[in-house]
């Protein structure tokens, strides 16, 4: 094994997690509730981007570790209100919801967090809308 | 020196990903790597003695506020949205590990033939 590739495999080890490309990123979520008159609409900042995966060939030789399923989550965020206009009395009109102050490429946590394949096609309004003013 | 290397190679096997440090953007492509996981020949497709095919690059993902339907279901406030770099398909072959003192040792395993971003499973493991 020459010098010249130990250092480079050295390299690789210690900058490599510089290669990924997840960063905050606006985003426009859309609330309501069954029992609101209107659909809230909320400017927020989600985490999105690349992040660098492997499926290596090592079945027998190499650590679970080895593979690499990051995924591009929240590595600091805040929780912010919102009031849902148009609600009932007996119905709690408030939604809570992060805001992505930092990102990361990291395992997608089950305990906090729901881990899908697919975009979801959810956020939409189908009552009349109203724009949030934080 | 060459031993040292070796042994510095395998202390470093048990560390967290980042261990192939390959493209540098996204894309997911087929990768030319050691058994020890180590880049022969990044970027050319087709191995040499000792080496097989595995999948490497950036999927895109995000996380952002959950939907209300995961909200009534789960309670969870975020939902993570990703893909993998992962085999497309692939095939066994034998491969033979060169050991210090020279012996060889053989074994049968996984080679990526081609890649794609796709569902992260765990299945093969």
């Amino acid at each position: 094994m020459s010098p010249f590739f130990t250092m480079s495999l050295l390299f690789g080890l210690t900058v490599c997690q510089t290669a990924s490309l997840c960063a905050p990123s606006e985003y426009i979520i859309h609330v309501e509730k069954r029992e609101c008159a209107y659909c809230l609409a909320i400017n927020t900042t989600i985490c999105a981007g690349f992040c660098m995966t492997r499926d290596s060939n090592g079945k027998k030789l190499l650590l679970k570790s080895a593979l690499s399923q990051n995924v591009c989550t929240y590595k600091e965020m805040l929780y912010q209100t919102a009031l849902i206009p148009g609600c009932p009395h007996h119905t709690i009109p408030y939604y809570s919801y992060p805001v992505a102050v930092s990102c990361k490429c990291g395992k997608c946590n089950t305990d906090y967090s729901d881990c899908v394949n697919e975009k979801v096609r959810t956020n939409y309004c189908t009552k009349p809308q109203k724009l949030c003013n934080m | 020196p060459t031993m040292a290397a070796f042994i510095l190679l395998l202390l470093l096997l048990p560390l967290p990903p980042p261990a192939l440090a390959l493209p540098e953007g996204p894309g997911c492509r087929l990768r030319c790597v050691g058994p020890a996981g180590v880049p022969l020949v990044p970027g050319v497709p087709g191995c040499r003695g000792g080496a097989a095919g595995a999948c490497v690059g950036h999927c895109e993902s995000s996380a952002a506020p959950s939907p209300r339907a995961v909200l009534a279901a789960s309670r969870h406030l975020q939902t993570s949205r990703g893909r993998c770099c992962t085999m497309a398909q692939a095939s066994k072959v034998l491969v033979t590990l060169r050991c210090p003192g020279r012996a060889r040792r053989r074994f049968r395993t996984v080679s990526a033939r081609s890649c794609r971003c796709d569902l992260c499973r765990l299945g093969r493991y």
